[in-house]
């Protein structure tokens, strides 16, 4: 088989070998793409006025976006065989910190984003510091960081939506549009270039895959595991903060509870990303695209009719199916 | 045969192929009721398999096996075996430490219940404190294993083992349980052991230590390349008898290497100086520029744990480390000294690709400054993959996959493709087919020659050292015991001295249950 050898080493399973195991493995590897579409276009052709529009697929490109940060942001613990799931929590406290300091505080736009992204960034330290050196598993630490946040979250806001005073400046921010494309999908799509650059092509990446096929095989190559792991609890919870920015400059307001309910879609989209793209592994690619997978889905769902609560019975079946087909897609990985 | 005593297990003729090879030719071993049948020899005489074949992991070829009088069918030796009273406890012992020592025994034969299937406590707790009692454990049954010192674990998982202690029904096999113990805790169980011995239990002891064998067994079976040496009651036997049955094997030297083999007088590469820690003592070592040292030493002896302590990945109580004249961890922070470690799927990553596998430890130096570009990775590893001639040669293809002589080759190209002052190779050849093992110990050879490359070869098959060492290092009990330096080697004086009789029971460290987890070998 002439190996897919342009590209970066995607294409990681050996696939069998001959055109029509080719073709099957190249189906495989963008299956979540196609399914993508194919949804699109069976909603396109049951909703042929409401669902293939430029103002839907906007809204679905921006209403996706703060999930598929918070998506990426837990695709990386989950690259080391970590888990975040402070993840929701840190989205919510963020985006209570930045609409907080620019409405009690009158705060400059400038200052309270980079506040809400640093303490964002403090909180996957003690994270990161806790798993890697005092050896805490990180369900446990991320579990107990996400309910204190949660309560921090309903006491700063005394349990309200915080809504006035936000500077116009700041709802630019995340409603502008940069040649029609809305500016929150614009920043999925350069933090996720940013992440797969660094997954990809930079030594940090390829130790990151290494530590999750194998940590004590990593720490014998030299890797500095310990260091490596604090440094993805970082980067996880600031994408966390960076989605509940992002997702606050959309709406103009924060509230405690919107955001903590997108852990479990984000995982479910990290589960999903693993069979494609680079099957058997998580991947930013993988991750966004099963992020839009997943908000198409439901939006085409309510526009046939569904009520609200079948958003979170289509998001659980969808993680019931990812993690099925991410353990064929290992299996298939060790077999051939 | 030569006893008196019943006949309990009697194994004749046993033979068993693998491929070409002959694992197994001939075989007999008998235990009579109440007696130690000790089996020794070296690694790859053939003791496993004997072991993995009584226990119906492999299906013999030929041969015949009685227990108690009666003729098994060989082809369900597993079945039939446990039926007729066989039992096995192997080294690891498979107990669970967290655990009460009642569930652990519990996990084999059942609790004690009433009709309704609720679990009878206290007549169970008055069971296991019998059956404890009857292997010599004081311990109460409640106890965690975990708490147990290494003999009462032995023990337990004997007393899990047998059914019925005082039927003399059983006959059971001990593969080394004394391999992790220190010389002291060795002691108490061989007269535990004694002790069961005398209550009329039939034991077959598998054992690397001659002494231990004088203290315990009434007769041995010796093998060596598959057959057996000897077969029958040891009260004939001198120890030095002993020595030269389990080591009487024919010197082969490589002729391309012989020829190379000229002491390279370089400059002290790895200078390792008075080092102690849990098990090591006083151990001083140099491998110089270009030179390929090899240490041996029985199960034990704290050859792995040196490799652990040069790489950085055990701490030392005293001495001092010293590589290319820099302390060690300067050393370690300049990459340059690789590490094959004994377990060989955790120097690799068996999910990733052999790209990833080959590439991960030059990823720094394969980096540009716009980061690293495919091709120049898969030019590293196609490299590697043609030098090492790496089958699948398919570098997408899972490390996995890979047979144990290609999985070798992986990682020890993932270490040759860098420039390395010092590689520590803790039993390379393991497990690899004997053409593989050529071609990798004669490329590292090569490598050392060539570009001085200093060598730290721990290893427990003295054959292989013999063959391509430069310089061979016994340890015993955690010392330096003996240096051989005149080539060409006499692998009978190498293996006499790897298997001195230490009869010193202070020398030995403690802590060794856990200290040797991944020491094992043979």
């Amino acid at each position: 088989m002439p190996h897919a050898s342009s590209m970066e080493g995607e294409n990681r399973s050996s696939a069998p070998r001959g055109g029509f195991g080719r073709s099957w493995s190249i189906l495989y590897k963008y299956g979540l793409l196609i399914a993508l579409v194919a949804l699109a276009a069976v909603f396109s052709l049951l909703r042929p006025d409401t669902f293939p529009t430029l103002a839907n697929a906007g809204s679905i490109l921006t209403g996706s976006a703060a999930l598929a940060m918070i998506a990426i942001g837990v695709t990386l613990p989950l690259i080391v065989q970590q888990f975040d799931l402070a993840a929701g929590f840190m989205a919510t406290f963020a985006s209570l910190i930045v609409i907080g300091l620019l409405s009690f505080n009158q705060a400059p736009v400038w200052l309270a984003i980079l506040a809400a992204l640093a303490v964002s960034a403090v909180v996957g330290l003690v994270n990161g510091v806790l798993v890697a050196y005092a050896k805490l598993n990180s369900l446990v630490v991320t579990l107990a960081a996400g309910s204190l946040l949660f309560g921090t979250s309903e006491i700063y806001s005394g349990g309200a939506t915080i809504y006035q005073n936000v500077p116009k400046a700041f709802l630019a921010v995340g409603q502008l549009r940069v040649a029609g494309i809305p500016l929150p999908f614009v920043y999925v799509i350069v933090v996720a270039l940013i992440a797969w650059y660094i997954l990809e092509y930079r030594p940090i990446g390829r130790y990151m895959y290494a530590i999750g096929g194998g940590e004590e095989g990593a720490r014998l190559v030299g890797i500095k595991v310990d260091r490596l792991v604090v440094l993805v609890f970082v980067a996880s919870s600031f994408m966390a903060g960076l989605g509940g920015v992002v997702q606050s400059a959309r709406v103009g307001s924060a509230n405690p509870s919107v955001l903590q309910s997108m852990l479990l879609p984000a995982f479910t989209a990290a589960f999903l990303g693993a069979t494609s793209i680079r099957p058997g592994q998580y991947n930013i690619w993988g991750t966004v695209i099963a992020v839009y997978l997943v908000g198409l889905g439901t939006t085409g769902l309510f526009m046939l009719g569904a009520s609200s609560y079948t958003e979170p019975v289509f998001d659980g079946a969808v993680l019931l199916v990812a993690i099925v087909l991410a353990k064929l897609s290992a299996r298939g990985r060790s077999r051939s | 045969m030569i006893d008196q005593k019943p006949i309990a297990l009697a194994v004749t003729g046993a033979t068993k192929r693998f491929g070409s090879a002959l694992a197994l030719d001939d075989v007999s071993l008998s235990v009579a009721q109440g007696s130690i049948c000790a089996l020794l020899g070296a690694n790859g005489s053939g003791k496993s398999t004997l072991i993995r074949a009584l226990a119906g992991y492999h299906l013999l070829d030929a041969g015949a096996v009685q227990i108690h009088g009666e003729e098994l069918n060989v082809h369900r030796l597993a079945e039939q075996g446990r039926a007729a009273g066989l039992r096995f406890v192997h080294q690891d012992l498979a107990l669970i430490p967290d655990l009460s020592i009642m569930d652990n025994l519990a996990l084999e034969r059942g609790y004690v219940r009433d009709g309704s299937g609720t679990i009878q406590w206290r007549r169970e707790e008055e069971r296991v404190r019998r059956e404890l009692a009857s292997v010599g454990v004081e311990a109460s049954p409640s106890e965690r294993v975990a708490h147990l010192g290494p003999v009462d674990r032995t023990l337990v998982a004997i007393a899990r083992a047998l059914d019925r202690l005082d039927g003399n029904r059983n006959i059971l096999v001990l593969d080394e349980p004394t391999a992790r113990l220190p010389q002291s805790e060795a002691a108490k169980l061989i007269a535990r052991l004694v002790a069961l011995k005398e209550r009329g239990l039939p034991i077959v002891y598998v054992t690397h230590r001659l002494d231990e064998v004088y203290k315990l067994a009434d007769a041995v079976t010796v093998l060596r390349d598959g057959r057996a040496a000897f077969s029958g009651p040891l009260s004939t036997l001198s120890s030095d008898d002993l020595h030269k049955l389990i080591t009487g094997v024919a010197v082969r030297m490589n002729p391309r290497l012989a020829a190379a083999a000229k002491s390279a007088v370089g400059k002290a590469v790895l200078e390792v100086m008075d080092v102690s820690s849990q098990r090591l003592t006083n151990v001083t070592l140099t491998v110089q520029r270009g030179e390929v040292v090899g240490v041996t030493g029985l199960i034990g002896s704290g050859r792995s744990e040196l490799g652990r302590i040069v790489y950085g990945l055990q701490s030392r109580t005293g001495g001092e480390v010293r590589i290319s004249g820099k302390p060690i961890d300067l050393a370690l922070a300049s990459r340059r000294i690789g590490y094959i470690p004994q377990d060989r799927r955790a120097g690799l990553f068996p999910a990733l690709s052999v790209e990833e596998n080959i590439t991960i430890t030059a990823a720094e130096r394969l980096n540009q400054w716009f980061g690293l570009s495919p091709k120049r990775v898969r030019d590293a590893a196609l490299k590697v993959i043609r030098a090492f001639q790496i089958r699948p040669a398919d570098p997408l293809s899972s490390v996995g996959i890979l047979s144990g002589g290609n999985q070798q080759k992986v990682a020890l190209g993932k270490w040759l493709q860098l420039p390395l002052d010092l590689i520590i190779l803790d039993e390379p050849t393991q497990a690899i087919d004997i053409g593989t093992k050529q071609d990798l110990m004669t490329t590292i050879k090569e490598r050392a020659r060539a570009e001085g490359l200093a060598v730290l070869w721990l290893e427990s098959d003295i054959e292989e050292l013999v063959k391509y060492a430069d310089r061979i290092l016994v340890m015993n009990a955690g010392r330096t015991s003996a240096e051989f330096s005149q080539q060409p080697f006499s692998l009978q004086e190498v293996l006499a001295e790897a298997y001195r009789m230490n009869d010193d029971p202070g020398e030995a460290k403690g802590g060794a249950a856990h200290a040797a987890r991944i020491e094992h070998g043979g």
